[in-house]
C-alpha cells in the first residue's frame, strides 16, 4: 500500500519545481525525520526535492489554445499511435517507437498516416501535423518534419538542449546485454551515458538488439571496445499480433528484461540517447490555417473573438479608442461566458484544519 | 464559426494576418477564462527538483500529487511554497 506523502511547488522559469516534506511514519506515533541540529532556521532541511519515484506521480491540469481539432475517433494504431520516448536530431525533437518484434517504419501503414492523414492540408499547403498527448513535456501540436524507417519520427520542434546520437556505426552487441563501439573505431560509448539513462538504438538485424532500452551500468576504458553500456531493461510498444506482449494491452507500455542477441558484422547501427516517455501520437488533425477552418469556440465565444480581432485591427491604425471599446466588448462576453455556467447558491467547504 | 466567416464580420482579406490574430484571441482567452482544458501526467523522479510545464500550456489550473495527503493513491492538489529551501539538497538544488 502506498504510503501519503506531502509536496508543495514553486515556480522557476518555465519550470515547476517540486519539494516533498521529508519525514515518515515509523510504527506506532514515532516520527522519523532529520534530528534537530540539521534543521535550519525554517526547517529546510525537512523540504527536499522528491525522495522517491512516483510514476506518473505529479498532474497538471491546464488550458491550451485550440489551434487544431482531431476530427476522428482515436483507435489505436490507426490514427494513434503509442511511443516509447523522444530523443534530438540535428536540433529537433524526434519521437521513437519500437515494437517488440520490428522496429517502426513510420512510412509504412498504417504508421504513414503521420504524413498522409493530416487534414491541415488545405488551400496548397502540404503540411502535415500530428497532437501529441499523455506526454509529461510535449503535448499538443507539431509539424512533421521526416518519417523515418527505423523508429525515428522528426518534426520540426526545435529543442533547447542537446541528446547525443550516432548514425550508421560499427556496433556491437554480446549476449552480456553490452553495446560497445568496434575495435578499430572512435565510439567510446561509456562516455556519454550514465546509469539510469536510456538508448535507443536501431539497424540491428536481430530486432532483439533493437528498441528503447534503459542502462543499468557503464564501464569506460580507454579502448574503443572496452567503453560498454550494459542495458537493463527493454520497452516496447504493444502488437496486438505478437503473442508476447499483448497481454499487456494496447494502451500500456510492455517491458521485459534486455536480452541481446551477438552481432559483431553490422555497421549501420544508429544510437540514440533519449529520454522515456510513454505518449502518443494522434494523426487525421485538421489545423487552423486555412479560411474555410472552423473555430473549436461555441458561438457566443466566436463573437467574443470578434471583438478581439477587431480591436487588433483597430490598433494597428492607431484608432486607440476604437481598441480600447473593442478590448473591453472582448472581455464583457468572456465574463458573461463564465458568469452563464454558474447556477445556483454557493456552497464553500470547510478545509480539513478548519475548526470543528 | 469558420475562419471565413469571421473575416467577413471584421472586414478583412489578409487570410494570414487573420489567422495569427485569430490564434492569439484563442490564446487570450484562455488566459481570461477556460474554454479548453486538459490534464498531463508527469513521473516524479528521484532527487529531481525541477519538471518541464506541457508544451502546449497556456495557463495552470491545478496542480496535484499522488498521494499527497492520502495512502489511497488519490491526486490532491499541493500548495504553493511561499519560500523555496534555501538548504542545498541531495541534487545539489
Amino acid at each position: 500500500m502506498a504510503s501519503s506523502k506531502y509536496y508543495a511547488y514553486y515556480i522557476r522559469g518555465r519550470k515547476i519545481a517540486l519539494i516533498q516534506h521529508d519525514y515518515t511514519l515509523g510504527s506506532g506515533q514515532t516520527l522519523s525525520q532529520p534530528g534537530l541540529n540539521a534543521v535550519g532556521v525554517r526547517g529546510d532541511v525537512l523540504w527536499k526535492s522528491p525522495t522517491e519515484a512516483v510514476s506518473d506521480g505529479l498532474e497538471i491540469e491546464y488550458t491550451y489554445s485550440p489551434r487544431y481539432q482531431v476530427l476522428s475517433n482515436a483507435a489505436v494504431d490507426v490514427n494513434k499511435f503509442y511511443v516509447n520516448g523522444w530523443t534530438v536530431i540535428g536540433g529537433y525533437l524526434a519521437f521513437l517507437r519500437a515494437r517488440r518484434s520490428t522496429i517502426i517504419n513510420w512510412s509504412s501503414s498504417p504508421e504513414s498516416t503521420v504524413t498522409s492523414g493530416s487534414a491541415g492540408d488545405t488551400g496548397g499547403n502540404t503540411l502535415d501535423y500530428i497532437v501529441v498527448g499523455g506526454s509529461s513535456r510535449w503535448n499538443g501540436l507539431h509539424r512533421v518534419q521526416t518519417a523515418g524507417t527505423e523508429g525515428q519520427l522528426v518534426t520540426y520542434t526545435k529543442v533547447p538542449e542537446t541528446l547525443p546520437y550516432w548514425e550508421d556505426q560499427n556496433v556491437d552487441f554480446n549476449t552480456d546485454e553490452e553495446v560497445y563501439g568496434r575495435s578499430g573505431g572512435s565510439l567510446y560509448l561509456a562516455d556519454y551515458f550514465s546509469a539510469g539513462d536510456y538508448v535507443f538504438i536501431s539497424g540491428s538485424n536481430d530486432e532483439a538488439n533493437n528498441g528503447l532500452f534503459s542502462v543499468d551500468s557503464v564501464s569506460a576504458s580507454a579502448t574503443v571496445n572496452s567503453s560498454k553500456l550494459t542495458l537493463g531493461t527493454r520497452y516496447a510498444v504493444v502488437n496486438s499480433s505478437d503473442a508476447t506482449s499483448y497481454a499487456t494491452g494496447l494502451d500500456n507500455e510492455y517491458s521485459a528484461d534486455a536480452a541481446l542477441a551477438a552481432e559483431s558484422s553490422q555497421s549501420d547501427i544508429n544510437i540514440y540517447k533519449a529520454n522515456r516517455d510513454f505518449s502518443y501520437v494522434l494523426t487525421d488533425v485538421n489545423v487552423l490555417n486555412d479560411e474555410s477552418d472552423e473555430i473549436d469556440l461555441p458561438d457566443y465565444l466566436a463573437k467574443a473573438l470578434v471583438y478581439y480581432v477587431k480591436a487588433k485591427m483597430a490598433e494597428d491604425g492607431m484608432e486607440l479608442e476604437q481598441k480600447e471599446y473593442n478590448m473591453r466588448e472582448f472581455k464583457r462576453l468572456l465574463e458573461k461566458n463564465e458568469s452563464s455556467k454558474i447556477w445556483g447558491a454557493r456552497r464553500i467547504g470547510s478545509g480539513e484544519t478548519a475548526i470543528k | 464559426m469558420k475562419v471565413k466567416e469571421l473575416m467577413e464580420r471584421v472586414g478583412m482579406t489578409q487570410t494570414g494576418r487573420a489567422l495569427a490574430y485569430i490564434k492569439d484571441g484563442l490564446d487570450e482567452m484562455n488566459m481570461y477564462g477556460e474554454t479548453h482544458v486538459k490534464t498531463a501526467r508527469i513521473d516524479i523522479k528521484e532527487n529531481q527538483r525541477f519538471y518541464d510545464f506541457p508544451s502546449d500550456m497556456i495557463k495552470v489550473i491545478d496542480i496535484r500529487c499522488k498521494n499527497h495527503g492520502n495512502a489511497a493513491d488519490e491526486f490532491r492538489t499541493i500548495s504553493r511554497a511561499v519560500n523555496p529551501p534555501t538548504t542545498e539538497d541531495a541534487d545539489g538544488i
